[in-house]
């Protein structure tokens, strides 16, 4: 009966409460990008990070967990392998080099160098896993080999300063791995020796195969928990601290303000949407008050009038973010591929589910005046 | 046979602040079946109130009122929303109808409010709005046709569900003579027809040609019951029938 009102109220006000849903749907792609930048911005930010077989990182002490200030000793990483609880230890080298490309601009890539089959490679789906040797073998990220077309085998060009000077160098591709974005830039990978010899430095004869490192990224044989692991590699290796993998990646320089941003907006629109919704459901029902008296001086229950406004509020919020997300799911899939906005099915879910929640919260307060109308008004009393 | 509709000494004081009006005081009135009762008075005199009253939509602050059995003091709101539904039919000066449902929806609004809505009884529905001379706009909204048209919604929506009593106050204040007239008579005729019992508060002293008793309130008592058809009949057009609803009444 409730349904009944409120499907036919809507129905014979198609275009006032359509107009409305439409409000409702742009709230619904504004909130849904807000997310999506927030998931594709942090994805960009740490999937290399958050995709790493490894329990924890060890950092230089007192560097705020930053990858690129923290500096270690290739003696630490020997030391590291030999840590009872370890079921192994990778070394990692962060630097920036550029990608040649054919006709376009040249793209900047993370350039990462690791020891092949530790914590810190990722494995290939395409192609071979890195070897240490050959040299002068390069794993790339599947958003480097689309962009550009390549498949293992083929030749990378990559661009290095050395010194004053520019140089190119050659690279084999070996193998594709999946996304690995770090610091905004898909990611490139090479053996320690290889990584030493070619990232961008000052003196161009100053490379070593043991180079001086970020991090080394640690995996647990479960022997201990992981705090307790930690405790036991401080205890080993001097003027060093650990991370788990999530202190890593929110540690990053501006990861936190930028979610926070993110975040802030999102929740600034969730309240827009709140008060346009209450507002909008507010005026309804004001103008309607004579006709409320009207049906519960003819003996309409309260209950039924309380929960054909709530079905109303539900059926147009439903249907405002059911476009919202139709809209949003073809805008996103005509973006082009560089724009960081991602939709994970759980941040979808969450932001839809809260969506269709604000329509009743921002509902409530006319709810409660059509609860609260006296049958006496129809008398006009 | 008992009366559908009996008051004792019922009275209405308002109080606010320092203030307390009688709206009404004393009124003991038996309707019964089949009855239709024309209440008149200057404007002010308490005729709402009165109604409101028998709506169980105020409560009495003196007396006692029953209707078909029920003795309202020891109603809640639900119950006496349910009684309103179940054994009372409405018609209001204005915003009778529900704007967003149809003509024949608004009837059967009262149907469903009482789960009764069927095949059978929608074709009812359909039966009294074409009685009401309603046949051409069966599936128009409110806002789409007269208000004589809405008023005869109302009057059909007052009656489809079988209530034993039929209220209805000024249900021809926006009508022009010769359709209030037409509407009177034909809700008059359904109240006898059917065996209801019903009150209608009018301003409009012509409409009394079609009720069977004219009660006559001033300053919240009754003033004045004119008590058999053929009295009302020999009254009509005299002077001293239009002075029932003058304001000059008031003491
Ligand atoms: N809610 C109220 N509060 C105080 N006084 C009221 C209220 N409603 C009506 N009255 C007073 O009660 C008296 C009767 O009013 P009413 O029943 O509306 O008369 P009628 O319908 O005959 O015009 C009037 O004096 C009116 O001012
Ligand atoms: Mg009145």
């Amino acid at each position: 009966m409730a349904i009944y009102l409120s499907f036919k109220e809507i129905w014979r006000n198609k275009t006032k409460y359509f107009l409305f849903s439409l409000v409702i749907a742009l709230i619904s792609v504004l909130v849904l990008f807000t997310a999506g930048l927030g998931e594709g911005l942090a994805t960009n930010n740490k999937e290399y990070l958050e995709k790493l077989n490894a329990d924890l990182l060890i950092f230089q002490k007192d560097v705020s967990f930053s990858t690129i200030e923290s500096r270690l000793d290739f003696k630490k990483f020997k030391r590291s392998k030999r840590i009872d609880g370890l079921e192994d230890a990778g070394p990692i080298a962060f630097s920036n080099v550029k990608v040649i490309t054919q006709n376009e601009e040249p793209i900047d890539v993370s350039f990462i160098g690791v020891e092949p089959f530790t914590p810190g490679a990722p494995d290939a789906i395409n192609g071979n896993n890195l070897q240490t040797y050959p040299s002068k073998m390069v794993l790339i990220d599947e958003n480097i080999a689309n962009l550009l077309s390549i498949s293992p085998g083929d030749i990378l060009t990559i661009k290095s300063t050395q010194g004053t000077d520019d140089k190119l160098f050659d690279l084999t591709v070996t193998g594709i791995t999946s996304g690995q974005r770090y610091f905004f830039r898909p990611s490139i990978f090479v053996t320690l020796p290889t990584w030493d010899r070619y990232r961008p430095k000052s003196d161009p004869n100053n490379y070593s195969t043991q180079p001086v490192l970020n991090v080394i990224a640690i995996k647990s044989n479960g022997k201990y928990d992981l705090n307790r692991l930690s405790t036991i590699i401080s205890d080993t290796l001097d003027d060093i601290e650990t991370a788990d993998i999530v202190t890593s990646y929110e540690s990053a320089p501006g990861y936190s303000e930028q979610q926070g941003t993110l975040n802030t907006i999102k929740g600034f629109t969730f309240l827009i949407g709140t008060l346009v919704i209450g507002g909008f459901f507010q005026i309804q029902i004001l103008q309607k008050l004579p006709q409320i008296g009207m049906l519960k001086a003819i003996g309409a229950p309260n209950g039924l009038v309380s929960s054909a406004a709530i079905s109303q509020i539900i059926m147009v919020s439903l249907f405002g973010v059911i476009i919202g997300s139709t809209v949003t799911f073809l805008l996103a899939s005509s973006l082009p591929s560089n724009v960081p906005v991602y939709f994970t099915p759980s941040s979808v879910a969450i932001t839809v589910v809260t969506l269709i929640f604000i329509g009743p919260l921002g509902g409530l307060l006319s709810i409660r005046m059509a609860h609260k109308v006296e049958p006496l008004t129809a008398l006009d009393m | 046979m008992p009366p559908i509709l009996s008051t004792t000494n019922l009275g209405k004081t308002y109080r606010s602040n320092n203030q307390s009006v009688d709206a009404v005081s004393e009124v003991s009135i038996n309707v019964g079946s089949g009855e239709f009762v024309a209440l008149v008075g200057p404007s002010g005199s308490g005729k709402t109130t009165l109604l409101a009253m028998l709506a169980t939509l105020l409560e009495s602050s003196n007396g006692t009122i029953a209707v078909d059995g029920y003795a309202f003091d020891q109603m809640n709101a639900k119950q006496r929303a349910r009684f309103r539904r179940e054994k009372i039919g409405f018609t209001f000066q204005d915003n009778n109808l529900v704007p967003y449902l149809t003509a024949i929806e608004n009837v059967e609004l009262m149907l469903r409010l009482n789960s009764k809505y069927n095949a059978s009884t929608s074709t009812r529905a359909k039966d009294l709005l074409v009685r009401l001379g309603l046949q051409d706009q069966l599936n128009s909204l409110p806002s789409q046709i007269s208000k004589g048209q809405q008023q005869r919604i109302a009057i059909a929506r007052s009656l489809i569900h079988d209530p034993r009593v039929v209220l209805a106050d000024e249900p021809t204040a926006s009508l022009d003579t010769q359709r209030a007239q037409q509407v009177v008579q034909i809700f008059a005729d359904l109240i006898h027809e059917e065996n209801r019992a019903g009150i209608m508060v009018t301003h409009d002293l012509r409409m009394c040609k079609y009720v069977d008793r004219v009660i006559q309130m001033v300053d919240g008592s009754i003033n004045r019951i004119i008590e058999t058809k053929s009295d009302i009949d020999l009254l009509a057009g005299t002077s001293e029938f239009d002075k029932l609803s003058a304001p000059e009444l008031i003491k």
